[in-house]
């Protein structure tokens, strides 16, 4: 927006370049500045009332319309910045003494002492508090702080680029994540905003570990950190933390750690595996189901947690299997019902589900958990792996998870697993059609659970949950384009604000020996100000008046501070 | 300075110079020095007597226990501190009647049976209150069974109860996990508390002792031995340091803890406040040199207390004091007194002065009455674990400095308008800086203001930006600062442009300062998202 400059030297030169009326007036108005901000502001409020963020972003911020009012102020700015800088910024930068002798005695702020000096001391005096000085014969014209003039047309400029890198990014930018349980890849992003999609990298990001810390006797996290790798061909290429506030970069992708949960069917068990005479103190160690181990501190002996049902371990020695017995209980059957798919879920702006498209990008189906006739629960069961946990608990006596999408259009068919909520052995699986129900776990729940017949106990004790970590993936090539406009922006107001300027007129009278000087600046000042007041008291010499009354005493006008 | 700033202060300094000494002004120093020293040694105690009580032998023989080190909510702490705390939290107050803290805390804690009878749960919701039969419950009162069934019938009959029942739950458990969670006995990696202790069958021998001496300070306090209780509290509080250092775990900030919880910084400097705003305003109506000089040391010293508080707290938590609401509002009120200061040193309006302490004073009460504004050192979460959190919220804090003066100034300002205005024959408005002066000072505030709210934004979206990838995500916190950023650019342009002066632009340094109430306590409560851990 155009600046106003009360100073007198803005008014003249005002008075000789009358604005050109025209649309460049119009875009650089006041007024359409003012009608701008204060809608923008309207539509911001009311953003905010909006409940969830994404609906007012559906709704406000990602609209055509509050997009224009942007724009429109971008440009508003920009063409105020231009005529500032036009009319007011480099007109000025000349300095132009004043030759009006009137001026020098009806100016607003002004004073006038006994000096029997020349100009040329006089520009010399102001010279040396560090003024540019231009003399015309007795007139010259002083100038401190020119840089303030900047000011305003700067931080309009870097308010501009802030608004155009805020405008361009979604062209630019990516903005997806990846949610990775210990030990996953993948080579895909899910994009998020108005565009949504993947994106596919050509590479792998791997999660290592994930280690969440509590302050002590608290449960309140102290850290959670990722050890995540990028894998090229198959080989690391980079491995690092990343944790809140530290970022991993590569291949100008940039990988924050946003979130993280818990992933039941992942998770390890502490057990303790007791024998009266070989481990009478118990052996504890970890294990998760399917997975086949040595049993620690028993040279010969390894025991495997089977992944399928009923849930059960085996330990074996030297000779082959020596023990086996049931670990984890599984409750009743569950009966389901599948009632819709979408092939590319997405929650839209007012809570409604549906499909970005028809591709099975992120393919997920409802079912119901059938009681009696009645369907007691509906959840949503996802098929990307790393969508799964998602589907766990929310009722019923399995977790379920959507193992397959088999077919196409009407023909298609979904596979279901079912696994034990403790132990996450797969205790069932089944295939179905939309409309169509299947019971699991019917088999497991009637089997008689493997019974040990030897001496060996192995019992759960703890469990040491696996977690999902949630990875911002993001790049914007403009956020330095935007640092640069904040820049700026508080450059220009360190200039506005903080930088005075001083414009200084002197009129050296000769005949009448005296030194006339006339100030202005650009912000409000109700007198001449200590730097100005000191070189003119440093110029003052002594002089007499009939009637002895000490002399030389400035008539220092103050003006009204308008 | 303005005309007009000058020529009001150049009739009070003249006013001030034709002050001589005299008996009359060393009475009004002794009677003001007096003042002071008498607000600033009041200790902060509890309100009322309750029947809890014990002879005043145990005041000094518990004094060593109040450096016992506790492990609390993540953090070492004293004894007097956790006492305090969960004191605060149960009752609202920092004691039982006479009792200190670590008095009353060992006198729940050794007469379980008439402490669970005492009417000490304070009840906040008048419902609940009508209930429960006042504004405390007893423990045993609240666990009685049909008194459950009333409070289940209300919440059934009003859901809006639900977060009132479950603050007041919170606070009997707090109360029944008194000694269960006060963790003294250190051992590798861990503390324990005498009830975790009591189950545990792998104690060491002086793991052991420190159990015991606790147990027996209890039979010593239970029985009103003062002599063997200060003996045993003296053991107890040097064994226990001792044991922790032994097995390693460091206890660096115990002391500083003590200091900051009993000397109590921020509660000294809203005394200062009160004592210098009362002083402002005699400066304004006397126009006596002296009164004024004096004013700003108390504003001063309120200000030291405040940055000796911020600094204790800063040692005591290891970190920035800016990560929740009491941190940041009492940076902010620093943060203005620094600014009234700095103000009152260019221009000597005493309005700076003014505002600062009437606002300081106000603000430190709201800081310590309000339940939004919690005092507890917590630990930091891993958001906020960020170095950009400091140039954030600094930044931040003093530009809700500055408007907050400005606040007061178009106030003022407003005030001085509705009453007459500079012709007025009221002597307080004659005293005060003519409308046109209070007009640009205000200018002056907020053209400080606003570059800060500038850099304040930037950091944070830069914060954002490495903490997310992104600057910019539209929550309700980051959208409303900058609304009330273009109110005040607004207020700039429409003054330097539109020539808007006087009432049209103290209104607009209102309407900003509402926004930016809203943006920093509306916001929190009302719009929740990526801030609401803020409060």
């Amino acid at each position: 927006m155009e600046m106003k400059e009360p100073d007198a030297m803005a008014a003249k030169v005002q008075h000789h370049r009358p604005p050109e009326p025209g649309l460049l007036d119009w875009l650089s108005s006041l007024k359409l500045g003012l009608v701008l901000l204060t809608l923008v502001g309207i539509a911001s409020i009311a953003a905010t009332l909006i409940d969830p963020l994404p609906k007012a972003q559906q709704l406000v911020y990602f609209t055509w319309w509050y997009k224009v009012l942007l724009l429109l102020l971008a440009v508003n700015i920009a063409c105020a910045t231009w005529r500032t800088v036009t009319r007011r910024v480099l007109p000025l930068r000349r300095l132009r003494p004043m030759r009006q002798k009137e001026y020098y005695r009806t100016a607003p702020l002004r004073t006038d002492i006994a000096f029997h000096g020349t100009a040329e001391a006089v520009a010399q005096a102001f010279g040396r508090r560090r003024f540019r000085v231009a003399r015309e014969g007795e007139f010259g014209h002083a100038r401190r702080g020119y840089l303030s003039r900047w000011g305003a047309p700067v931080s309009h400029v870097g308010f501009v680029m802030v608004l155009a890198g805020g405008f361009l990014s979604p062209f630019f930018m990516i903005d997806g994540y990846v949610r990775l349980a210990e030990g996953q890849a993948t080579d895909t992003v899910h994009l998020r905003g108005e565009k949504g999609g993947t994106l596919a990298l050509d590479y792998q990001v791997r999660v290592e570990d994930f280690e969440l810390t509590y302050f002590p006797q608290t449960e309140m996290p102290a850290s959670f950190v990722s050890t995540v790798s990028i894998l090229e061909g198959g080989r690391t290429v980079k491995t690092g933390p990343v944790e809140v506030n530290r970022s991993l970069k590569h291949g100008g992708l940039k990988f924050h750690q946003t979130g993280y949960g818990e992933q039941p069917s992942l998770a390890r068990h502490a057990v303790e595996l007791t024998h009266p005479r070989q481990a009478p103190a118990g052996i504890q160690f970890e294990l998760s189901p399917g997975q086949v181990r040595a049993v620690p501190g028993l040279p010969g002996y390894e025991i495997a947690l089977h992944a399928h049902a009923p849930p059960h371990w085996v330990l074996s020695g030297a000779t082959g299997p020596v023990a086996e017995g049931a670990i984890g209980g599984v409750s009743g059957p569950v009966t389901i019902r599948a009632e819709r798919f979408e092939p590319d879920f997405v929650i839209g702006p007012n809570r409604q589900v549906g499909s970005r498209s028809a591709e099975l990008r992120n393919p997920a189906l409802e079912v119901s958990l059938i009681e009696g006739e009645t369907a007691a629960i509906r959840r949503w069961l996802f098929g990307k792996p790393e969508m799964r946990a998602m589907s766990h608990g929310g009722g019923g006596p399995f977790d379920l998870e959507l193992a397959e999408v088999r077919g196409e259009g009407e023909s298609r068919r979904f596979v279901l697993r079912a696994l034990a909520p403790d132990t996450g052995v797969e205790v069932d699986r089944a295939e179905l059609a939309l409309g169509e129900s299947a019971t699991l776990g019917e088999q497991a729940a009637a089997e008689t659970p493997v019974e040990d017949a030897t001496d060996w106990r192995l019992e759960i004790v703890g469990r040491a949950p696996a977690y999902t970590t949630d990875l911002s993936v993001t790049r914007n090539p403009l956020i330095p384009f935007i640092y640069l406009g904040c820049g700026l922006m508080l450059l220009g107001l360190v200039l506005a604000f903080f930088v005075k300027q001083r414009d200084v007129w002197f009129h050296v009278d000769a005949a009448r020996g005296r030194l006339w000087v006339v100030a202005a600046y650009r912000h409000p000042h109700g007198e001449l100000d200590r730097v100005v007041r000191s070189v003119v008291e440093g110029l003052r010499e002594p002089e007499a008046i009939p009637g002895g009354a000490p002399a030389g005493e400035p008539e220092v006008a103050r003006a009204a501070t308008a | 300075m303005s005309e007009a700033c000058r020529r009001w202060r150049d009739i009070d300094t003249s006013a001030g110079s034709g002050l001589r000494p005299s008996y009359r002004r060393v009475i009004w120093i002794a009677a003001w020095l007096a003042f002071v020293a008498a607000m600033c040694t009041v200790p902060a105690r509890g309100e009322e007597s309750a029947a809890p009580a014990m002879s005043p032998a145990w005041e000094a023989a518990l004094r060593p226990l109040e450096r016992l080190p506790v492990q609390d909510t993540g953090y070492v702490r004293s004894a007097h501190t956790y006492a305090r705390t969960r004191l605060r939290g149960i009752t609202g107050r920092n004691g039982l009647g006479e009792l200190n803290a670590v008095q009353s805390l060992i006198w729940l804690v050794s007469h379980p049976a008439a402490a669970a009878r005492e009417p000490l749960i304070r009840v906040t919701h008048p419902e609940l209150g009508s209930l429960l039969g006042g504004r405390r419950t007893s423990l045993e009162t609240y666990r009685d069974g049909r008194v459950r069934e009333r409070i289940v019938a209300a919440l059934r009959a009003d859901e809006k109860l639900l977060k009132p029942i479950n603050e007041l739950e919170t606070r009997a458990a707090m109360f029944e996990h008194l000694e269960a969670e006060m963790a003294f006995v250190p051992r590798a990696g861990e503390w324990l508390s005498p009830v975790d202790a009591a189950g545990r069958d792998d104690l060491s021998s002086e793991e052991r002792e420190l159990v015991e001496l606790w147990a027996a300070l209890k039979r010593a306090v239970a029985e009103d031995n003062p002599t063997a209780g200060g003996e045993l509290a003296r053991e107890l509080a040097a064994r226990a340091p001792r044991l922790a250092e032994a097995r390693g775990l460091a206890l660096p900030r115990l002391e500083a803890d003590w200091f900051y919880h009993t000397h109590e910084p921020f509660r000294k400097s809203s005394l200062f406040y009160l004592v210098g705003a009362l002083g402002f305003g005699a400066a304004f109506l006397l126009g006596r040199r002296w009164v004024y000089w004096s004013s700003l040391a108390l504003m001063g010293g309120g200000l030291a207390e405040q940055v000796l508080g911020v600094g204790l707290r800063w040692i005591v938590a290891g970190r920035a004091p800016l990560s929740n609401m009491y941190e940041s509002f009492t940076f902010a009120t620093a943060g203005m007194i620094l600014l009234a200061l700095v103000f009152e040193w260019i221009y000597r309006t005493r309005l700076a002065g003014l505002g600062g302490t009437i606002l300081g004073f106000a603000f430190m009460v709201i800081a310590h009455n309000v339940a939004i504004f919690d005092s507890q050192i917590r630990p930091l979460m891993p958001a906020l674990q960020s170095s950009w959190l400091t140039y954030h919220v600094v930044t931040i804090m003093l530009s809700y400095s500055a408007f907050a003066l400005s606040f007061f100034v178009a106030l003022v300002y407003l005030a001085k308008e509705a009453l007459g205005g500079d012709g007025s024959v009221r002597l307080a408005l004659r005293k005060l800086p003519s409308l046109q002066a209070l007009d640009l000072f205000n200018y002056r505030i907020i053209a400080v203001g606003f570059p800060l709210l500038t850099l304040g934004i930037v950091t944070g979206a830069i914060w954002a930006a490495t903490a997310w990838g992104r600057p910019w995500a539209f929550d309700p916190k980051e959208t409303w600062s900058a609304i009330t950023w273009l109110i005040y650019a607004i207020y700039l342009h429409v003054r330097y442009m539109a020539g808007w002066r006087g009432r049209r632009a103290a209104v607009l340094a209102l309407v900003g300062f509402a926004a930016v109430l809203f943006t920093y306590l509306g916001v929190n409560y009302l719009l929740p998202g990526l801030h609401s851990y803020a409060a």
